[in-house]
């Protein structure tokens, strides 16, 4: 798949509505520090994301959620495939393991589900679930 | 005219290396022999800039080194800034700042500079300006226009938020908006608000300026 394929399938991910967004920011903080409790609990955190990369790899939390609420909020599939490019490419730089992408994903859909009501969860999932089917693929146009 | 290559490279490799005072001497000579303003912007600053970052991207230089870089390109901007011929009688001035949260004021900076060498005055807030205190100044100053920079796309919210914030005391006054946010979208958010303009670069500026002065 290339980076126009991934731009119209991403034009297939349903909306997402201001209820579900809302319930996004409003527990922004707490699916937040699930994820980096779910990473750093992982035995194999150093392989997934190098040394000394700790606080980048927080970083990269705090920005994940800035830019997918941004995201949802006004939807633009190109904006989404060059900035998961963009970020895959970055952090891949700085020592990142393309085995953190799953597993990181994976933190974030757990958290979700622990933290959002069903029917927001339900909303928001398709575009992590897309996300997560495509790693694959951005790693490929990342390189 | 424009830069060539070869001064690009000893540009790039000075600022990298923390060599300021061969980074002024580059630009001050360029000054001096009357290069315009807005070639040095795009055509060295600005691609300097843009280099920096990608060069951060790929992991050959540090954070320290990107911060040295902005703190030398800064100090060039006030240098550069000073050298403008200030007109005596400024009838227009223009509130220039970044979103909330937003650290990168060097394009804003320079969106400033070129107002002011149009004829206006320029009111530059810099980076991360609170909402409230923005509008806040803005009713005591009155400016004609507003400029405002984001470079991270997630900061998107934040423009819509201050947009809605100065429509509270300025309902029609324009708003100028810019910056890498924009690199590959987000059009459609700006273009949902009545007098809010997108400015690609510098050059855009200058032209918008010259529309509003004309």
């Amino acid at each position: 798949m290339n980076k126009s394929d991934l731009i119209s399938s991403a034009n297939q991910i349903p909306k997402i509505g201001d209820k579900a967004l809302e319930d996004y920011h409003k527990n922004a903080d707490k699916l937040i520090a699930r994820v980096n409790d779910l990473m750093t609990e992982q035995a194999d955190l150093k392989t997934l994301i190098g040394d000394e990369n700790l606080d980048m790899m927080k970083d990269n939390h705090k920005n994940h959620l800035d830019f997918m609420a941004s995201l949802m909020a006004n939807f633009n599939a190109q904006v989404l495939v060059e900035t998961i490019i963009w970020v895959f490419k970055a952090y891949q730089n700085h020592g990142f393991n393309t085995k953190y992408w799953p597993v990181q994903l994976e933190s974030w859909k757990k958290s979700l589900e622990e933290y959002l009501p069903l029917q927001s969860c339900k909303e928001i999932m398709p575009l992590y679930d897309w996300m997560h089917s495509n790693i694959q693929h951005f790693s490929k146009l990342s390189k | 005219m424009t830069i060539t290559t070869e001064t690009y490279h000893q540009f790039i490799n000075s600022l990298l290396l923390g060599d300021r005072n061969q980074c002024h001497h580059i630009i001050n000579e360029h000054w001096e022999k009357q290069f315009p303003l807005l070639i040095i912007y795009e055509e060295m600053i600005k691609k300097a800039m843009y280099e920096v970052g990608d060069l951060w991207e790929a992991n050959k230089i540090s954070v320290a080194t990107e911060h040295l870089s902005s703190g030398i390109i800064e100090s060039i901007l006030n240098d550069l800034q000073l050298k403008l011929k200030h007109s005596a009688n400024k009838k227009n001035t223009v509130l220039t700042a970044c979103v909330e949260n937003e650290f990168h004021q060097i394009g804003i900076k320079m969106i400033g500079d070129v107002f002011e060498k149009n004829g206006w005055k320029s009111y530059f807030l810099g980076a991360n300006t609170p909402n409230r205190e923005l509008v806040k100044f803005a009713s005591l100053i009155q400016p004609d226009v507003f400029a405002v920079s984001l470079s991270i796309y997630s900061h998107l919210p934040a423009l819509e938020k201050l947009i809605l914030a100065i429509r509270t005391k300025f309902p029609k006054h324009l708003i100028a908006v810019g910056g890498q946010a924009f690199r590959h979208g987000g059009e459609e958010t700006i273009a949902q608000y009545e007098n809010v303009v997108l400015l690609q670069d510098t050059f855009h500026t200058e032209k918008f300026i010259k529309t509003l002065s004309a």
